[in-house]
């Protein structure tokens, strides 16, 4: 029983993770029906220049609360301005072009900021605490980190606020008019191009504030886990619904968690073929995701 | 029995009823209409028919048997043609071939034969082409067989796709707005050719239009929706006089032409 | 009625003799020229033959049809390391392990695309990738595969000649296959499939049909390349091999067979020519498909096959009349 706690606690800080990279998807599905391939590799992007900030201000050697904030605003504004830098130079030439274009596109930048990467920062960096780090042991062999505890409440409070403005502001209803369609959208004066540039900035900041939680958890970053935490996370956002801001949640949940059991019980070897094996199989009996709305083809 | 009959047929997207309780009732060898203020539900009506969209409400007879749930690719192949609002060529391959398309159903060879180039893929080949040609020469359009369906001029890639669905012999034709971007020289044609189609291949039509001219000069009957609901059914005559269209059409950017 | 003119009329014996020819072309070469070649300059030729075959048959399933297929390497992976399990554990012949490689990895095709193809592309992409990455993990943690270390001992006996005979039987399945019935309701596939549908063609058979036949070259090519350096390994199929491959497909042009055949050539050659920037190659692949993708999306050929660039006439669907209005 402990063991299974201690897996939930873990699989839920894994899913939170890729809960908020998700989100950054399952947006730019929703507004472009593109498969941002490159969100990954800005998440990885985000994660290195939290370090290379955290050492210029030297918050690596004087851990404080104001210095982490300041270190994840600088990482959420750098994703965000890639994020959209990336938009307008790649993307937004192909927009109307054929989606096969734009994805391949999408590739070759995924593929592009991967290798500048590599050469830039070599292979893995350590990530040093920004904060003082605690754990509490709640029974015998349950153990909460403050790691964990900053990866919920940080995931929660983005959360809110995504909502908020999703739901509760006009760019969020532009975005929803804009995603369900981009060309009655236009017709009623939404700026579509703004819009989109908007969507994309969002995306990125929550990558940008997933790659700070797990640089401060795992303590390491390497240029190629933009293409391993992206590639799940964007299965997560499938299997709740490509173009699901609810959809991405759950599917990013329920992938950490199902990846740490299977990992804790069966074997750490499948981890990685835990989320392909979902993938199929979500796509075998519910297409559209478990909260994915049935797009209808405008015949 | 009917060739086609709509029963209560309609269907839900969400909390949107986008078409309600229709009734329609289309004898063999009929010519009758389908029109309506934008957004009434008439392409949504052919795509239940066709299958594209299931109805979630009442039913849909073929020839007396129901056809819900079908799929697009066996309504098709018993027997139900169509053209699109947008016109839906193969741009990238010739007129010639995108007549040819359509007799692969009938390819009797098998993948292997056809790549071995077997006596029997070419006698199928052979027999294609034939009739792809034949029908061609009939619209008129032989002498572009070789060039792109994309190169074509708006009026022959209508003619084109009329053409195209008509090689799958189909026992009814449904036409979306066929007349649309057309001015009125070019209607008047396409009534003659829409009737002719119907003479010469023994096809029952159904057509949408917003065109006045074409659906008052060529439509036996004519149902007219509204907000997914029909709200009349009659001859042109009919229909021209009925206060309820009138008024459903009030504000509506009509061709108001005296047929 | 017309009489039938066009290629069916021809006959297809004069495309036998050219194809017996060619045939026999590639065994003198292989008999008289191999020995006195360079085997670096060989190894090179062989290489592309082997490139060749995997790009045939996404340029089959992507250029096309249309389909998003993002991990061919993975069913090069079950081709290379179907064919090492028949070659080790039996005496049959190497090159009929290659076949049967070619075969493992239809099925895989099959078993991939029969409930991915009746969705929408985009799910075909994803599932692609992750077959790619689960078809590795499976490997890796299958001692009898050799695992994450690789397998080894497999005889060397790709030559020139069995791979260009192998090259030629795939380029002729393949341009017949596009040059027949099937190969136009690929491209209408690609152009429109709802008209298709509309037409009574089962387009999901289609898609599948396409799909299977690129497998089966993909495992082909893995085969031949399980049997070249006596060992395979895992990390031969990653990912990265998947863009290559697209990349030589996209490079090319969508909708062209010999362009990503070129494509492919040349982009298996050059790495050796700049091997001293080596490390620059995937930077250099990526800019590379973005700027083609902005400036020239229709590839080196655009779209066209190299004979059509002799021809005066130009090929049949891609006539420039004009849109008239």
């Amino acid at each position: 029983m402990i063991l299974f706690l201690q897996q939930l606690i873990n699989g839920l800080s894994l899913g939170a993770i890729y809960a908020l990279i998700a989100l950054g998807y399952t947006m730019v599905y929703g507004t472009l029906q593109l498969i941002n391939f490159a969100h990954g590799e800005v998440y990885m992007m985000g994660a290195f220049a939290a370090l290379y900030l955290a050492k210029w201000l030297g918050v690596d050697q004087n851990p404080s609360v104001p210095g982490v904030i300041v270190v994840a605003l600088g990482a959420m504004v750098f994703c965000a301005v890639l994020g959209m830098t990336i938009e307008r130079v790649a993307y937004r030439p192909l927009r109307k072009s054929s989606r096969l274009n734009m994805l391949i596109t999408a590739i070759g930048v995924s593929l592009l900021l991967q290798n500048i990467g590599l050469l830039a920062f070599g292979a893995l960096q350590s990530f040093p605490s920004l904060l003082p780090e605690a754990k509490w042991e709640l029974t015998a062999g349950l153990v909460l980190r403050s790691q964990d505890v900053q990866i919920f409440s940080t995931t929660v409070a983005l959360m809110l606020a995504l909502h908020h403005i999703v739901e509760r502001t006009q760019i969020g209803r532009a975005m929803r008019a804009v995603s369900h369609s981009r060309d009655t959208a236009a017709l009623m004066g939404i700026p579509v191009d703004r819009v989109v540039s908007f969507t994309f900035a969002i995306g990125s900041v929550l990558a940008g504030a997933a790659a700070l939680l797990i640089a401060l958890d795992k303590h390491k970053i390497e240029p190629t886990m933009g293409s391993a935490y992206g590639l799940k996370a964007f299965v997560a956002a499938v299997l709740g619904g490509i173009g699901s801001i609810p959809g991405a949640v759950a599917g990013g949940l329920l992938l950490g968690l199902a990846e740490t059991l299977v990992s804790g019980y069966i074997a750490s070897t499948w981890r990685d073929a835990i989320a392909f094996i979902l993938l199929i199989g979500i796509l075998l009996y519910k297409p559209s995701g478990l909260f994915g709305k049935h797009t209808v083809e405008k015949v | 029995m009917s060739l086609l009959e709509l029963k209560k047929a309609g269907i839900r997207f969400g909390g949107l009823r986008a078409v309600a309780d229709l009734d329609l009732v289309l004898p063999a060898g009929a010519l009758y209409g389908l029109i309506g203020p934008n957004g009434a539900g008439k392409t949504t009506i052919f795509n239940l028919i066709t299958g594209i969209y299931v109805p979630t409400e009442g039913d849909i007879l073929f020839q007396g048997a129901s056809i819900v749930g079908a799929g697009p690719t066996r309504i098709a192949a018993a027997g139900i043609g169509r053209t699109f609002q947008n016109i839906r060529l193969f741009a990238g391959l010739s007129v010639l071939d995108n007549v040819k398309v359509a007799f692969h159903r009938h390819l009797h060879a098998t993948l292997f034969e056809s790549v071995l180039r077997a006596p029997r893929y070419l006698a199928d080949e052979a027999r294609a082409d034939a009739e792809a040609r034949q029908l061609l020469d009939t619209f008129g359009l032989l002498h572009m067989a070789e060039l792109g369906a994309d190169s074509l001029p708006y009026g022959l890639r209508r003619r084109l796709e009329i053409a195209r669905a008509l090689a799958t012999k189909p026992k009814l034709l449904l036409l979306d707005e066929p007349a649309a971007g057309m001015n009125p020289s070019e209607a008047e044609e396409l009534m003659h050719l829409i009737r002719w189609v119907r003479e010469t291949f023994g096809v029952t039509i159904l057509l949408i239009e917003h065109h006045m001219a074409v659906v008052m000069g060529i439509c036996e009957r004519i149902t007219v929706l509204d907000h997914g609901a029909r709200i009349a059914e009659g001859t042109p005559a009919e229909i021209r006089k009925d206060p309820v269209v009138i008024e459903a059409y009030l504000g509506a950017d009509v061709h108001a032409e005296h047929a | 009625m017309p009489p039938p003119t066009g290629p069916a009329a021809r006959g297809p014996l004069l495309g036998y003799a050219l194809f017996a020819a060619a045939i026999a072309a590639v065994w003198g070469i292989e008999a008289y020229a191999i020995p006195w070649t360079d085997p670096y300059l060989t190894g090179i030729v062989i290489r592309i033959g082997m490139s060749l075959l995997a790009v045939m048959g996404l340029a089959l399933v992507l250029g096309f049809t249309g389909q998003f297929s993002l991990g061919h390497a993975g069913f090069m992976a079950v081709g290379a390391y179907g064919t090492a399990m028949v070659v080790l554990h039996t005496g049959i012949h190497p090159m009929i392990g290659v076949f049967f490689g070619g075969l493992a990895a239809a099925f895989a095709g099959l078993l991939v695309g029969l409930p991915t193809l009746r969705l929408t592309g985009d799910y075909l992409a994803v599932v692609t990738l992750g077959f790619n990455g689960i078809i590795l993990v499976f490997i890796q943690n299958t001692p009898a595969l050799g695992g994450a270390a690789g397998l080894t001992g497999l005889p060397v006996v790709t030559t020139f000649g069995w791979t260009f005979t192998w090259v030629l039987l795939g380029a002729l399945f393949i341009r017949n296959l596009l040059n027949s019935s099937h190969g136009r309701v690929f491209a209408a596939v690609r152009d429109n499939e709802i008209a298709l549908r509309s037409l009574g063609v089962d387009t999901t058979r289609a898609k599948v049909i396409a799909f299977v036949v690129g497998a089966f070259w993909a495992g082909v090519a893995g085969g031949l390349l399980s049997l070249y350096r006596a060992s395979i390994f895992p990390s031969q199929f990653q990912f990265e091999r998947s863009i290559d491959i697209l990349a030589m497909v996209v490079l090319g042009g969508t909708g062209s067979l010999s362009g990503p055949l070129l494509a492919a050539a040349a982009l298996t050659a050059l790495p050796e020519v700049l091997r001293p920037i080596a490390d620059y190659r995937m930077i250099i692949y990526s800019l590379l498909l973005i700027v083609t993708m902005i400036v020239r999306p229709q590839g080196l050929l655009g779209g066209k096959e190299l004979i059509d660039l002799f021809r005066r006439r130009p090929a049949a669907a891609k006539a420039s009349g004009g849109k008239a209005a």
